[in-house]
């Protein structure tokens, strides 16, 4: 599995995609997810794989959060915190990019 | 219950006619069913049950049935991006193709791709394009595993062409099997219909759903003796269990009969029958009961080699007698003398491979 990197944090208005991928959902409610040019795949956990999920038609930190206030009590900051450590880790693990 | 009954339960997870009752797997037995499963290629199914409650057993043989499906996964999604890799050269060099079998089936007939692994990928080319696409390949670093036998016998006579391209198998089919049943078969009819699946963000050119029905049922009664159970479960699943067909029944019974293969879908279809707790639909359980050509009947008999070296030469004599008079020198030319052996050395490999 690819390892977390130590990146800034990303910015709550910049915009992220998905890349190309190859993705299964395995037990104990985790995710694989490969990019096409990887080797290995990497594991989500815990609420990595729906953040990543969102990813897919949300593309900002301020907009995932937005659709998880929906379904969560916590306070924004809170779950900004979750979204933004689990963004930075797609990003380090080269399964999501920022959009130019 | 001992680990193939264990297994084959297992494998008939969610199709209907299976049992409801919670399978349970005891500790002792545990191992030996793992390593079934991921022979059989329905470990996902295992771990799914698990989940849903539909498998018991202890902790320490659910911890180690996840761990190893984790790593059949991990093989599957390579084999997967290498699936996406391979139809892009295809298509970029212009030629036609369709996804065969696991990759294609997994993202389109399991219920969750987790549920069917798979080992190598396999494409159908036509035999016009085979020698082309084979050289694409090679010219995108794959290696071809073994020679040609002679000039033009890929495109006359081969069923596939196995290559290999970063330790992933690539299987670039002309036919869906070796020996009679590839002679009779009209593989061009395979390319008439086309459906896509989206691996990657890429759609991928694979078989209409009747067309992999046609392909599972000749993949499970001649591929192995002892076919996996992945592939009979392929073929519950694509015919449509408890009464409705989910493929087009007139179709699949008109290509079975162009070509002569009654016998390779009765066989099948007993194999499902036997081995998998499922109610098929009557169009295919009809197989079962309707007259079959005695030619059709024994040609599965060579398929039926024990030893699977041996079956090439197994093969021979019956796709010799299967193939028009206009080919059969041709044939026997390339088989009992290959390109780049002598006669002597030839009359050697011969007798090893037989012994």
């Amino acid at each position: 599995m690819s390892e977390q990197g130590t990146a800034l944090p990303p910015s709550d208005q910049t915009r992220y995609q998905r890349v190309a991928h190859v993705e299964r959902q395995v037990a104990r409610g985790r995710r694989f997810v490969q990019s096409l040019d990887a080797d290995t795949p990497t594991q989500l956990s815990g609420s990595a794989p729906m953040i990543w999920d969102l990813l897919a038609d949300h593309g900002s930190v301020d907009e995932i959060v937005a659709m998880l206030q929906q379904q969560f009590s916590d306070s924004p900051d809170v779950i900004a915190g979750g979204v933004r450590v689990a963004i930075q880790s797609f990003l380090d693990a080269a399964i999501a990019e920022e959009v130019t | 219950m001992n680990a193939t009954r264990l297994a084959e339960r297992i494998a008939s997870l969610g199709l209907p006619g299976s049992a409801t009752e919670p399978i349970e797997v005891d500790a002792s037995t545990g191992d030996a069913l793992i390593a079934e499963l991921t022979t059989n290629r329905v470990l996902g199914l295992f771990v799914s049950g698990l989940e849903a409650g539909s498998v018991t057993c202890d902790d320490g043989v659910a911890d180690r049935a996840v761990a190893a499906h984790d790593e059949v996964m991990s093989q599957s999604m390579r084999i997967e991006i290498m699936a996406i890799r391979a139809s892009t050269i295809l298509s970029d060099a212009g030629i036609d193709h369709r996804l065969l079998k696991g990759a294609g089936l997994a993202h389109t007939v399991a219920r969750t791709p987790a549920e069917r692994s798979f080992r190598d990928v396999d494409l159908l080319v036509s035999a016009a394009d085979i020698s082309k696409a084979v050289q694409v390949l090679i010219g995108a670093g794959a290696q071809r595993l073994q020679p040609e036998l002679r000039l033009g016998y890929d495109q006359r006579f081969g069923k596939s062409v196995t290559m290999r391209l970063d330790d992933v198998e690539i299987d670039l089919h002309r036919t869906l099997c070796p020996g009679p049943f590839g002679v009779w078969m009209w593989p061009n009819d395979l390319f008439l219909l086309k459906d896509s699946v989206t691996l990657g963000n890429i759609g991928i050119p694979t078989l209409n759903r009747t067309d992999h029905l046609v392909h599972a049922c000749y993949h499970a009664a001649l591929g192995q003796v002892v076919p996996v159970l992945s592939n009979l479960r392929d073929i519950a699943l694509l015919a449509g269990v408890g009464g409705a067909d989910t493929y087009d029944a007139e179709r699949f019974d008109e290509t079975v009969a162009r070509w002569k293969g009654r016998a390779v879908v009765r066989r099948a279809v007993g194999l499902v029958q036997s081995r998998l707790d499922v109610d098929l639909t009557t169009s295919l359980i009809s197989y079962l009961h309707e007259p079959v050509n005695s030619s059709e009947l024994a040609a599965i008999d060579p398929y039926l080699t024990e030893d699977p070296s041996g079956r090439f030469a197994a093969l021979a004599p019956s796709t010799l007698r299967a193939l028009p008079m206009v080919d059969r020198a041709a044939y026997a030319l390339a088989v009992g003398l290959p390109d780049g052996t002598s006669p002597r050395d030839r009359v050697s490999a011969l007798v090893k491979r037989r012994r």
